[in-house]
C-alpha cells in the first residue's frame, strides 16, 4: 500500500496530483546530484588510472604498489599540512614531490633488476613491495586513521538546486589541470613522444637512440606522481589509513581493463565512468556492494567488449 | 630414482609419526594449518606450474569452498563429508564460469581479473548479511565424529585424527597431480605453459584446457577451504582475502614451481617464516615482504632448486 500523498499517480492513472510532479523533478534533481558526485571522484579515480595505464603500458609492468602511492600522497599531506601547517597547495606539491622521490628510488632498486624477467616475477615482487610500503606507514603513522581538515569552507556552494562542496570543486578542477598536462606532456615535448615511441614498439623506439632506462625512469615517476595527485585530491574528502593503497589499487585495475588495454583515453573515460557508476549504486543500490560496482562494470565489459571500450579489436595481450 | 624413493618414505614415515613425537597443541595446530595450506598450493601449482597462468584470486575457490561447507552444515545439518563434497562441486562450476569469462584475457590482464572475483565475492561475503551473517561470521561449524561399533569412534574436532585425515587428503592430492600430469591432459598443460601458439598450432585447445584445469584446481582449492571452515570451526570473510591467495603463490613459487615437491616444501616454509617473525614485533609484516622481494628476486626458480643445486656442489667438491 502507498503511503497517502505519495503516490506518483492517482485512481485512474492520471498524472494529475502536483505533488507528483514535485517528486518526480527532486528524484530528477538527486539522480543529477549523484552523477555529480560520481564525476567529482571520477576526475580522481581517472588520474589513478591514467598513473597505472602509464607505467602498464609503457614498461609492461602491473604495479601493484601503484594505490600504496596513492596513500603515501595523502599520508604526506596530512605530515606537511595537518601536522606541520604548512601551506595547502605548497603541501600539496612538496607531497606529490615526495612520492616522486620514492617512485624514482623503487624504480632504481627494484623494478631495474628485474627488467626482462617474467611478468610473474615482477607482480609478486610489487606485491610484497605494496605490503612493505603499507607496513612501513603502519609504523610511522599508526594504524589508527587520520582525517586531513580541508582548509576550504564546509558550507556548500549551490547551483540551481545541486551542491557542490567547495573541496570537491577543488578535486575536478585540479583533476582537470593534471590531466591536461599529462596530455600536453605525451603529445607536445619531445620526451612525450620518446614515451609514446617506447609504448609502440620498445626495439624500435631503442634503435632510434631513444634511452630506455630513463624512460621508464621518467614514465614510473609520472605514474605515482598522478596516483599521488589523486592521494592529495581524495585525502581531504575520506579519512586516511595504511590501507586505503588497496580499494585504490583494486579501482585502479578495474579501470584499466574498462578502458581498454593500455589505452590512455580509455583510462580516462573509465576513471570517470567508475566514479559515476559507482555513485549511482550507492544511492540506489546498497553503499555495501559500492567497491564492487568497478568489477561488475569489469565483467560486463568482458562478456561484451574484452577488449575494453577503447582498446582495439583483435588485440591480445 | 631409488634415492626419490627413500626420500619419499622417509618424508611420508616423517609425516606419519609427527603426531606421536610432537605432543604440543601449537606444533600440532601448526602442522594441520600447513597441510590445509599444502592443499591450496597444490591446487595453484596445478594452475601456475603446469600451465602458466598466474591466478592471484585463489582465495575465492578457498572461501567459496569454505562458506558452502560451513553453510550445508549450518542450515541442512550434512556432515563435513557431504561439505567437502559440495564444496567441491560449487567451486569446480565456480571455476567454469570464471575460467570462461577470464580466459578472454592472458597475462596481467587475467590476474587482474581473477583478482577481481575474489574481491567481489568478499563483498558479498560481507554484504549477504541473511545468508553470510556479514562480518559477524559463522561459528559452530562442527567437525565430525565417526562411530567404530564397539571399538569406540573417532572425534574430528580432536587435533590427532584430523592430522591424520589432513594427511590422507594431502597424499591424494599429491597422487591426483602426479596422475593428472603424466596423463595426456599434462602434456597439454605443459605445451600451453611453453608456448601457447605453437600448442594451438598442433590442435590443442588451449582454451578448452585452460577451462578444465581451473576446475579442477577450483575444486581443489574449495576442498582446502572446507577442511579449513570445520577445522577452525569459524569463518568470516576474511577467507576471501588477497593475502591468502598471494601467500598461496608464494608457497607454490618459493617451493619451486612446476613441481611435485615443491609447494609441500613451499607450504612449510611460507606457513612457518610468519611465525617466526614474530620476533620482529610490529615490524615483522615488514621484515616478510623484504623477505619476499628478496625471493622472488633472486631465487625466482624456488628455494629447493638453489638449496639442492648448492648440496651438489659441495658433494662434487
Amino acid at each position: 500500500v502507498a503511503p497517502v500523498g505519495l503516490s506518483t499517480l492517482d485512481r485512474y492513472g492520471k498524472r494529475d496530483n502536483p505533488l507528483a510532479a514535485f517528486q518526480q523533478q527532486r528524484h530528477f534533481m538527486i539522480f543529477l546530484q549523484y552523477v555529480i558526485n560520481g564525476l567529482i571522484i571520477g576526475g580522481a579515480y581517472a588520474l589513478i588510472g591514467l598513473g597505472l595505464t602509464l607505467v602498464l603500458g609503457i614498461m609492461n609492468v602491473v604495479n601493484f604498489a601503484h594505490g600504496e602511492m596513492y596513500m603515501l600522497g595523502a599520508y604526506f599531506l596530512f605530515t606537511f599540512f595537518s601536522m606541520m601547517g604548512i601551506n595547502f597547495y605548497l603541501s600539496m606539491l612538496m607531497s606529490i614531490a615526495a612520492v616522486m622521490v620514492i617512485g624514482f628510488l623503487f624504480e632504481k632498486s627494484i623494478l631495474k633488476p628485474l627488467r626482462g624477467r617474467p611478468l610473474d616475477t615482477v607482480m609478486l615482487s610489487m606485491i610484497a613491495l605494496s605490503m612493505f610500503i603499507q607496513n612501513i606507514a603502519m609504523l610511522v603513522w599508526s594504524p589508527v586513521p587520520e582525517s586531513i581538515k580541508s582548509p576550504f569552507p564546509l558550507k556548500a556552494l549551490t547551483v540551481g538546486g545541486l551542491y557542490f562542496l567547495p573541496q570537491r570543486v577543488m578535486v575536478i578542477i585540479a583533476a582537470f589541470i593534471l590531466l591536461i598536462a599529462t596530455h600536453l606532456l605525451l603529445k607536445t615535448t619531445k620526451m612525450g613522444k620518446a614515451m609514446r615511441a617506447t609504448f609502440q614498439d620498445l626495439e624500435a623506439a631503442s634503435l632510434m637512440g631513444i634511452k630506455i632506462d630513463r624512460i621508464y625512469s621518467f614514465t614510473f615517476v609520472v605514474g605515482v606522481g598522478l596516483a599521488a595527485a589523486a592521494g592529495t585530491l581524495l585525502g581531504p574528502v575520506f579519512t586516511v589509513n595504511p590501507y586505503i593503497g588497496n580499494l585504490a589499487n583494486l579501482k585502479a585495475f578495474a579501470i584499466v581493463i574498462i578502458g581498454g588495454l593500455g589505452s590512455f583515453t580509455g583510462a580516462v573515460a573509465a576513471g570517470f565512468l567508475l566514479g559515476v557508476f559507482e555513485s549511482l549504486g550507492a544511492g540506489y543500490i546498497s553503499s555495501g556492494y559500492q567497491d564492487a560496482v568497478g568489477f561488475i562494470l569489469l565483467i560486463i565489459i568482458l562478456i561484451f567488449r574484452p577488449t575494453g571500450l577503447f582498446g582495439k579489436i583483435g588485440q591480445k595481450r | 630414482m631409488n634415492k626419490n624413493r627413500l626420500l619419499t618414505a622417509l618424508v611420508l614415515g616423517g609425516g606419519l609419526v609427527f603426531p606421536l613425537l610432537v605432543r604440543d597443541p601449537y606444533f600440532m595446530h601448526m602442522a594441520i594449518l600447513i597441510g590445509i595450506y599444502m592443499l591450496m598450493a597444490i591446487s595453484i601449482n596445478l594452475l601456475l606450474g603446469y600451465t602458466g597462468q598466474l591466478s592471484l584470486g585463489h582465495a575465492a575457490f578457498f572461501g567459496v569452498g569454505a562458506y558452502v561447507s560451513a553453510l550445508v552444515f549450518l542450515n541442512l545439518g550434512i556432515p563435513m563429508w557431504g561439505g567437502i563434497c559440495s564444496a567441491a562441486v560449487a567451486t569446480g562450476i565456480l571455476g567454469f564460469i570464471v575460467s570462461k569469462l577470464a580466459f578472454k584475457l592472458r597475462g596481467a590482464y587475467f590476474v587482474i581479473m581473477t583478482i577481481g572475483i575474489a574481491e567481489v565475492l568478499k563483498l558479498v561475503g560481507l554484504n549477504w548479511i541473511g545468508l553470510t551473517k556479514g562480518p559477524m561470521g559463522l561459528t559452530d561449524i562442527a567437525a565430525p565424529i565417526i562411530s567404530l561399533g564397539p571399538l569406540g569412534q573417532i572425534d574430528f574436532s580432536h587435533k590427532m585424527p584430523y592430522y591424520y585425515l589432513i594427511l590422507i587428503m594431502v597424499i591424494l592430492f599429491i597422487s591426483l597431480q602426479y596422475r593428472l600430469i603424466h596423463s595426456s591432459f599434462g602434456r597439454a598443460f605443459v605445451s600451453i605453459r611453453e608456448n601457447e601458439d605453437l600448442a594451438e598450432s598442433v590442435g590443442i585447445n588451449s582454451y578448452k584446457y585452460l577451462v578444465i584445469v581451473v576446475v579442477i584446481s577450483g575444486a581443489m582449492a574449495g576442498v582446502s577451504g572446507s577442511l579449513y571452515a570445520h577445522y577452525v570451526s569459524f569463518i568470516d570473510p576474511g577467507v576471501f582475502a588477497f593475502f591468502l591467495s598471494v601467500n598461496g603463490v608464494m608457497m607454490v613459487v618459493g617451493g619451486g614451481q612446476g613441481t611435485l615437491i615443491g609447494p609441500i616444501v613451499g607450504a612449510i616454509l611460507f606457513t612457518l617464516i610468519p611465525e617466526w617473525l614474530r620476533v620482529f614485533g610490529g615490524a615483522r609484516m615488514a621484515v616478510y615482504s623484504a623477505m619476499v622481494i628478496f625471493i622472488v628476486i633472486f631465487m625466482p626458480k624456488g628455494i629447493l632448486y638453489y638449496l639442492t643445486k648448492i648440496l651438489n656442489v659441495r658433494k662434487g667438491a
